[in-house]
């Protein structure tokens, strides 16, 4: 791919573009948040939600995969949504190993959706969990990435000691083929600015109890994961993650803080499992990172969608 | 300063430290926070306090920096402990002229104190607010720089855009001075770090309801300050960063901070490097969740 069509392809999209929202919806509690988020986007126009995938996490990831899916077609129920239940596919049961992708319902769903002729426009792929799913596609069907742009909450910034991050601590093999493939990629770093998504209890039962089952239910979830992660000498927040993607594919020029960079390199692990280092190579593809992203707007839209 | 003995004073705090705090309450509602928690931890032990110095704000120098005298005076009052007046003191009228500095009354006061430490005890300068009364202190008796280390909460992370921040923009030419002087620095920026001590009209009432009586006053003044404008059907109008507790939490709690040495750059508003300036100390991160239970335990109890 030349460079001017990569980075064309990331300029900041305007209106509404096409969508395939990967997730480990049953790990945590943020991405069920992002895929009733995506479903209410996409009933009120602003973006066309074209697949939701499941991906694996954890040490069991088959059973992780499973359990993602279901947890999507849960969050479907919740929101009375059958409109999206034939769009919801099973992606990768293990792990990449180096050269073999692992192909899945999910994978095969990508490749046919970003295929695609009929659309104008690149498809944009929202990843919010580990990329095992992309990383299978782009192996096994390289062209696609001229016809993708993968949004992927992943990593930290780049000065940061490590890359110690849920998301590619789940596949670092599939991380490395990622950031080595050239697709054209934007990277929501963790620390410093994704976290800024974070929340309460308190805010979220102000803004979301007793609208509806969905709301409901996703309030009751963060309150039961504070039950096991809160410590009593702090005052615990929780962080929705993964809101993030869909609100970039939502408003990118507003809420978003972004620039070019050339993509880095993700290092093996040096003194311990997660210990990925960013290594530079000016002369890589580039790619846009974000910078910041702007809380209250985010949460305002995601709140007023979910209690609809 | 030898390079060595700069990035010594650079080692995190072990307290209880001495401290100056220099603030500029009156246009914001996060140095109220800062100035009720630093008091509170003093009044534990957990540091000491040793000047309470008034910055200015807005246009007009003198008059933001009275006003800002005033804000100090009001959270002492709330707080029912005047012994602290007696070491609250004005700061600038004018802003900082390297070759003319204005010895205020803080900046004598900054002086006095830096010269009863020394390296190995320094007095640590927590700025929340501009750099002139540092700067002026520091163009009037140069030999203090080794005797104080400066944590100031301004400015943004290397990578960001620009340096544009008011605590590093309201007064430049002081910051400018204060990047090339040598002295030890701590630079905690706003953007990507402080900014992300955000909390919400919802967390701060359920964290600061529940307090002993002496405290009311000054939740409740806290709270008010914090909930001006809200509406409680907009996130943004419920929900804020309270920036300057994290210059306070610094010498308690240094290992909620990740930190790193670093070039000291070259303060303009696009941020310029100079590989062979001398070290400074830069915060890449807060823990918010463990400085916010402190805050919050240290106002209600």
């Amino acid at each position: 791919m030349k460079e001017s069509k990569r980075i064309e392809m990331l300029e900041l999209h305007q209106g509404k573009v096409s969508v395939v929202l990967d997730t480990d919806t049953a790990c945590e509690v943020d991405d069920q948040f992002a895929v009733a988020y995506a479903v209410r986007s996409a009933e009120a126009g602003e973006l066309v939600l074209e697949g939701l995938h499941a991906t694996q996490f954890s040490d069991d990831p088959a059973d992780g995969m499973e359990r993602s899916y279901q947890e999507i077609h849960k969050v479907l129920d919740l929101m009375g949504n059958t409109e999206y239940k034939n769009i919801v596919y099973r992606g990768a049961d293990r792990k990449m190993t180096k050269g073999e992708p692992v192909m899945s319902d999910a994978v095969n769903h990508l490749i046919e959706l970003a295929k695609d002729e009929s659309r104008e426009g690149p498809l944009y792929v929202v990843a919010i969990g580990s990329g095992t799913n992309i990383a299978s596609a782009l192996m096994a069907a390289p062209e696609i990435k001229e016809k993708i742009v993968l949004v992927w909450l992943a990593g930290n910034v780049m000065h940061w000691s490590n890359v110690a991050e849920y998301n590619i601590g789940q596949d670092i093999t599939a991380a490395q083929y990622i950031f080595d493939s050239g697709v054209p990629l934007v990277l929501l770093p963790a620390y410093n600015v994704v976290e800024a998504l974070s929340t309460t209890i308190y805010e979220l039962e102000h803004f979301l109890g007793g609208k509806n089952d969905l709301c409901d239910f996703l309030v009751e979830n963060v309150r039961k994961y504070s039950e096991k992660d809160a410590k009593p000498n702090e005052a615990w927040t929780k962080v929705i993650w993964d809101i993030a993607g869909i609100a970039y594919i939502v408003n990118p020029k507003e809420w978003f803080i972004s620039r070019l960079i050339p993509t880095p390199i993700l290092s093996d692990p040096k003194d311990w499992e997660w210990d990925m280092k960013w290594a530079s190579d000016p002369t890589r593809p580039t790619m846009r990172i974000v910078d910041y992203v702007e809380r209250s707007p985010i949460f305002q839209d995601v709140f007023d969608k979910l209690v609809k | 300063m030898t390079e060595s003995k700069r990035v010594e004073m650079l080692e995190l705090p072990r307290g209880p430290v001495s401290v100056i705090i220099d603030t500029d309450p009156h246009l914001e509602t996060d140095d109220h926070y800062a100035l009720a928690y630093a008091i509170c931890a003093a009044e534990l032990g957990e540091m000491k306090i040793e000047g309470l110095h008034a910055d200015f704000s807005g246009k007009e120098v003198e008059e933001g920096m009275l006003k800002n005298y005033d804000c100090v005076i009001n959270i002492i009052d709330l707080l029912n402990v005047p012994k602290y007046k007696e070491i609250t003191f004005h700061g600038p009228t004018r802003k900082f002229d390297k070759e003319n500095p204005e010895v205020t009354d803080a900046v004598k006061n900054m002086i006095r104190v830096a010269n009863n430490h020394t390296s190995e005890d320094p007095v640590y300068v927590l700025g929340i607010g501009g750099g002139t009364t540092i700067a002026s202190a520091l163009a009037a008796a140069p030999e203090i720089a080794e005797k104080m280390v400066i944590v100031w909460l301004g400015g943004n992370s290397m990578h960001w855009h620009s340096s544009m921040e008011c605590n590093f923009w309201r007064d430049s030419s002081a910051t400018e001075f204060i990047f090339d002087c040598g002295v030890p620095l701590v630079m905690i920026p706003a953007w990507n770090v402080t900014i992300q001590l955000k909390t919400s009209s919802y967390e701060l009432d359920h964290y600061m309801k529940n307090r002993v009586p002496e405290k009311d006053a000054i939740c409740e003044f806290l709270l008010n300050r914090f909930n001006r404008g809200f509406d409680p059907t907009k996130v943004a109008k419920g929900s804020g960063t309270i920036y300057d507790i994290g210059g306070i939490g610094y010498v308690l709690h240094p290992e909620w901070y990740v930190t790193r040495l670093m070039v000291t750059p070259v303060f303009q508003y696009h941020w310029a490097s100079n590989p062979q300036r001398h070290m400074m100390r830069i915060c890449d991160h807060i823990n918010r969740d463990a400085l916010y239970m402190d805050v919050f335990n240290k106002l209600t109890k």
